[in-house]
């Protein structure tokens, strides 16, 4: 496949996501993240829940430099997190439906294979593949206005695989997706992640989480406040379920 | 699961992600080219008809030539002017409006290589159309191109400098009502001050001078020496201004895409 090659990257022990002392202060005061670390080895499925405000986009759209950190350290398997190189092994599936309205799905799918530096042609082969894979071949020319929510989640999910990220940030792609359509997309996903693709999912469905990440790290008020595996994590806060965990954590003091 | 052997991919690009960029800002437009092309081109046509017919008897020479040949020079700049400026505001303010900016934002493009492309297109654009209106409107008027040299040194400049200026109020215009108004309020008045109809020495010397700090009188007297042979401005100067706008824009525009604080949280 053209502008990709299967070569070892320069650092090739370190982790998928190593992220140190990050912090985010927005324009109008607002702290989001409180320097903030986080390492995610590679070919872990992880999870990173935590209520609305708590930090997870600043954190996603920090390190797929959507966002400016105020300070700290993100590497994608070793290498600056704003370097082409880093930012060619991410791929982003974002909540918000933000798809390009002047391009057919096909297109969409193609022009951000080019930006990831894909010929025409392998562009256009990996569009297909993908497009048969989320059942959106029947809509290749089809402007994605067109088209139902359902649909458009496929095509951000398609999109984000375009360039074989090694690095998979899903920031809640199963909002408002029906039952059908989740379990397609966490099928493929499982199978991307037991191929080697390192996973970092934002959900607020627990249950979710619990059955797909091996790790589960709670986030609140820009700070991790928890990180285990979901059994690890009924058992030190006392929970049945992952609900209760997320609940009890949640209400929990955080140290400033 | 082989974690070990999948590794990464190294990024070596096999086409230039900033040739697909700008092939996308070209498509954009050229998709609804009945608007984007079409309509820009009738409008200075159907004002040179108009007022090049209905005043040509009024007005039987201006500059030392006909009426509707003194005024093609300035609705080709006006079609130029207006190209560049809206290319840059409805592209990027529609692609960060509807968020699908992230796609480049976070992709391995370079940021001056999104700025070049924005710019590029445009100037694309404005070839495209201010050639159709140029083509049209000199077999119209029965014109010629006096100093083509002029145009080869003035029209990149006079494209650049609204193309940046487009790309500027794409990055920083919030709303498509601040949008509509920047238009309205500034750049429709700057170009009906530019000197499209009339000769700036006839104005009172309180508007001549204020003429002489408004770019698109530049880019009217850059079109009207090269169709013409000359304008209110001698060539030397209309370049240098020209040439100072469009540097001085471009060292700006990039400056904000280098900081990424406008396009970026």
């Amino acid at each position: 496949m053209g502008g990709v090659s299967e070569q070892p990257n320069p650092g090739s022990d370190a982790p998928a996501l190593e992220i140190k002392g990050l912090h985010k202060t927005y324009a109008g005061g607002l702290v989001a993240l409180h320097g903030l670390d986080l390492t995610i080895e590679r070919g872990r499925f992880v999870g990173l829940l935590g209520p609305n405000g708590a930090g997870k986009s600043t954190l996603i759209g920090s390190v797929c430099n959507l966002v400016i950190p105020s300070g700290g350290q993100i590497r994608v398997f070793g290498l600056d997190h704003s370097s082409r190189e880093a930012r060619h092994m991410v791929g982003l599936c974002e909540q918000e439906i933000n798809l390009d309205r002047f391009l057919s799905v096909e297109q969409i799918l193609i022009y951000h294979g080019g930006y990831h530096g894909l010929t025409r042609r392998a562009a256009r082969e990996r569009a297909r593949e993908l497009m048969e894979v989320f059942h959106l071949a029947g809509k290749a020319k089809n402007n994605p206005t067109e088209l139902s929510g359902g649909m458009r989640r496929r095509i951000l999910f398609a999109r984000a695989l375009m360039h074989h990220p090694g690095l998979l940030i899903l920031d809640e792609p199963t909002a408002g997706v029906d039952i059908d359509l989740r379990r397609e997309l966490w099928r493929y996903v499982r199978s991307l992640n037991a191929d080697g693709t390192t996973v970092l999912l934002t959900t607020h469905y627990l249950e979710e989480a619990e059955e797909l990440c091996e790790e589960i790290v709670l986030l609140r008020d820009g700070r991790i406040i928890a990180r285990d595996t979901a059994a690890a994590l009924r058992i030190n806060f006392g929970a049945a379920g992952m609900a209760e965990v997320y609940a009890s954590a949640m209400a929990t003091e955080v140290l400033a | 699961m082989s974690i070990v052997s999948r590794q990464p991919p190294r990024f070596s690009p096999t086409r230039s992600p900033f040739s697909w960029l700008l092939e996308r800002e070209v498509v954009r437009y050229l998709r609804i080219w009945r608007y984007s092309i079409v309509g820009q081109v009738l409008s200075p046509v159907m004002m040179l008809l108009v007022f090049g017919f209905a005043l040509d008897h009024k007005v039987t020479e201006a500059g030392g030539v006909p009426y509707d040949r003194f005024i093609l020079p300035g609705l080709v700049a006006q079609t130029l002017v207006i190209c560049g400026y809206i290319n840059g505001t409805t592209s990027l303010f529609d692609a960060r409006r509807d968020r699908y900016i992230n796609d480049v934002l976070a992709s391995p493009l370079r940021w001056w290589e999104i700025n070049l492309a924005c710019v590029t297109a445009a100037l694309i654009r404005g070839v495209i159309t201010g050639g159709i209106v140029t083509v049209i409107g000199l077999e119209i008027v029965h014109g010629g191109v006096r100093e083509p040299l002029m145009l080869i040194a003035g029209l990149p400049a006079v494209m650049l400098v609204w193309a940046q200026i487009g790309v500027l109020a794409g990055v920083h215009v919030r709303s498509m009502d601040q949008n509509m108004a920047l238009q309205q309020l500034v750049i429709q008045p700057l170009t009906f001050l530019g000197g499209t109809f009339y000769s700036v020495s006839a104005l009172p010397s309180v508007w001549n001078v204020a003429s002489h700090i408004n770019p698109v009188f530049y880019a009217v007297q850059a079109v009207r020496i090269a169709f013409l042979g000359h304008a209110d401005t001698p060539a030397g100067l209309t370049l240098a201004v020209l040439w100072a706008f469009a540097l001085a824009l471009s060292a700006w525009s990039l400056a904000v895409f280098r900081s990424g604080r406008t396009l970026k949280d």
